[in-house]
């Protein structure tokens, strides 16, 4: 039916709908928006996560600021800390006498008569920390000396090998010597271990982490 | 170039395209009978009528009266009247409008001329004179109210444009601007599309002209409506007169005395009649009356159309059948 009585400008708009050209655009159109969705999608998303971003930031400059003012008022607590961890090498490269002397006690057997011990150190390294120079030793060395009788055996062999089993692995025993006489023979022994192993074989152990002070 | 592509972007109907318009065209049809105090709808699918709705002027969203008054209150809920009907019949979102108006007397016209007595070449010309200057074509034009102009062929063919000789009767008609526009106005705001918008004088004598056998016989037509009624004359399937007058008993004594002036050969009278006419008695007793009774023989079916409350009941009042014959021309 012809559109009897209607307005042209009714009429004008009614194009739109009906003609195939319009129709055409209007699709491609569409199709135009709807392809840009992901990409609208991915700003939303990409200006939240960069709003989010930029809080965060915001919050760790903060917290960065407390802590750091925080760390002033600590400052002189730091200072005390890294002297202390200034004399790790120092404290670390030591050696538990009391032990070293309980274990000879421990293993001498009753034929040796123990006349003389002497634990010295030696190979010094100069280690510099804040208070001055240090000589921090890297080897140790423990010198037993004593008489057998001249009946005994190697009694003093036996305790220099049990002994070298008890210091720290790298120990070595360094001389060894018998001098024959009668009734008694005077032996000597000298071991060296070093300064920086565990002395978990002379019966020392761990009480707390490395960091707990 | 620009304007245009901006225009289009400014007026183009997202919702229509969204609602299926990039694919298809074809829409569902709801055609109004729009009276004085009283609005009829036929809603149609692609194969015609699939329901009626007899008094949509109580409707909160109903279309403007044939006054001009919107009928009973003014504004819409959340749906509109156009979306509810299609969805109640089961037929597409997007919908177009054809409005059937009983216009008051004043806002209507309706002649029979040639383009020669109207001194014009074509039709197109003969609209913008009239659209221009009515004084210049009609003589006398006392209204002072801008009308709407159309132009049939002697046929009264709807669905054809009409470009007849110089000396071959046409059919004038007009509605009033102002009662055309509040029909657009509303049908706008439906999303509607508007097929046309027809004086229902008019169209009842276009389905006279397509069902009845004018072409056997001249024939005499009196349409009855709220509004008067309108006697045509049709010799040999061409219109050659139509008359605005009271009554139908006007109208036919009218027809009666111009008989011999259009050399018409003892014709057939017809009466269409919107609503039961009580002037059967003074009327010609071989008038043949256009009714629920005969309209079945008349248009060769019986229509059948599902109403609002689901129900399909038949629906035979000459109305109903003229709304469904306009919505498949």
């Amino acid at each position: 039916m012809n559109p009897y009585l209607v307005s042209k400008e009714v009429l004008a708009r009614q194009v739109y709908r009906y003609s195939p050209a319009y129709r055409l655009a209007a699709l491609l159109l569409f199709g135009f928006l709807f392809l840009q969705v992901p990409a609208v999608v991915w700003l939303i998303y990409e200006r939240q996560a960069d709003q989010d971003r930029r809080t965060r930031a915001g919050q760790l400059a903060a917290e960065a600021a407390r802590i750091s003012s925080d760390r002033k008022a600590l400052a002189d607590t730091e200072k005390k800390l890294k002297r202390i961890q200034d004399l790790a090498p120092v404290l670390r490269a030591r050696l538990p006498i009391s032990a070293v002397l309980g274990k000879i006690e421990q293993l001498a057997p009753r034929d040796l008569a123990l006349s003389q011990i002497v634990i010295d150190a030696g190979e010094f390294q100069p280690v510099q920390i804040e208070t001055g120079l240090f000589q921090v030793p890297r080897q140790i060395t423990i010198v037993i000396a004593g008489q057998e009788t001249a009946q005994g055996g190697d009694a003093y062999r036996d305790l220099a090998g049990k002994l070298l089993e008890s210091l720290p692995p790298g120990s070595k025993i360094a001389d060894t010597s018998l001098a024959e006489g009668q009734p008694f023979k005077t032996f000597r022994l000298a071991l060296n271990a070093p300064t920086n192993g565990n002395y978990f074989g002379l019966g020392v152990t761990k009480i707390s982490t490395q960091n707990s002070l | 170039m620009l304007d245009d592509i901006s225009t289009f972007l400014r007026e183009m109907p997202v919702k229509y395209y969204l609602a299926g318009g990039f694919w298809s065209t074809k829409e569902p049809t709801l055609a109004f009978f729009i009276g004085q105090e009283k609005i009829e709808a036929l809603v149609a699918g692609s194969r015609g009528g699939v329901g009626y709705e007899g008094s949509l002027e109580k409707d909160n969203d109903a279309p403007p009266l044939a006054s001009g008054q919107r009928s009973f209150a003014n504004g819409t809920g959340s749906r509109t009247l156009s979306r509810k009907l299609a969805s109640r019949y089961r037929l597409r979102r997007n919908v177009k409008h054809l409005f059937v108006v009983d216009a008051d007397k004043k806002d209507r016209f309706f002649g029979v001329n040639t383009l020669e007595r109207l001194r014009q070449r074509s039709v197109a010309s003969a609209l913008e004179e009239m659209h221009e200057n009515p004084q210049q074509i009609f003589g006398s034009w006392p209204e002072q109210t801008p009308f709407r102009w159309a132009i049939l062929n002697r046929e009264i063919t709807l669905s054809t444009d009409t470009s007849p000789r110089i000396d071959e009767p046409i059919l004038i008609f007009g509605i009033a601007d102002e009662l055309c526009a509040s029909f657009e106005s509303w049908a706008e705001t439906q999303g509607a599309s508007i097929a046309a918008i027809l004086p229902l004088s008019i169209a009842v004598l276009a389905w006279c002209n397509a069902n009845l056998a004018t072409k056997d016989r001249d024939s005499l037509v009196v349409v009855a409506t709220g509004q008067g009624a309108v006697s045509a004359a049709f010799k040999r399937r061409s219109l050659i007169y139509i008359s605005q007058e009271e009554s139908v008993a006007d109208a036919f004594s009218a027809l009666e005395r111009e008989v011999d002036a259009l050399e018409l050969e003892s014709p057939a009278r017809y009466l269409w009649a919107l609503n039961n006419t009580e002037e059967r008695r003074t009327i010609p007793e071989e008038l043949v009356i256009i009714d629920e009774e005969n309209i079945q023989g008349i248009s060769g079916e019986s229509l059948a159309l599902q109403e609002g409350h689901g129900k399909k009941i038949k629906h035979d009042r000459p109305i109903a059948h003229l709304l469904n014959w306009l919505v498949k021309q």
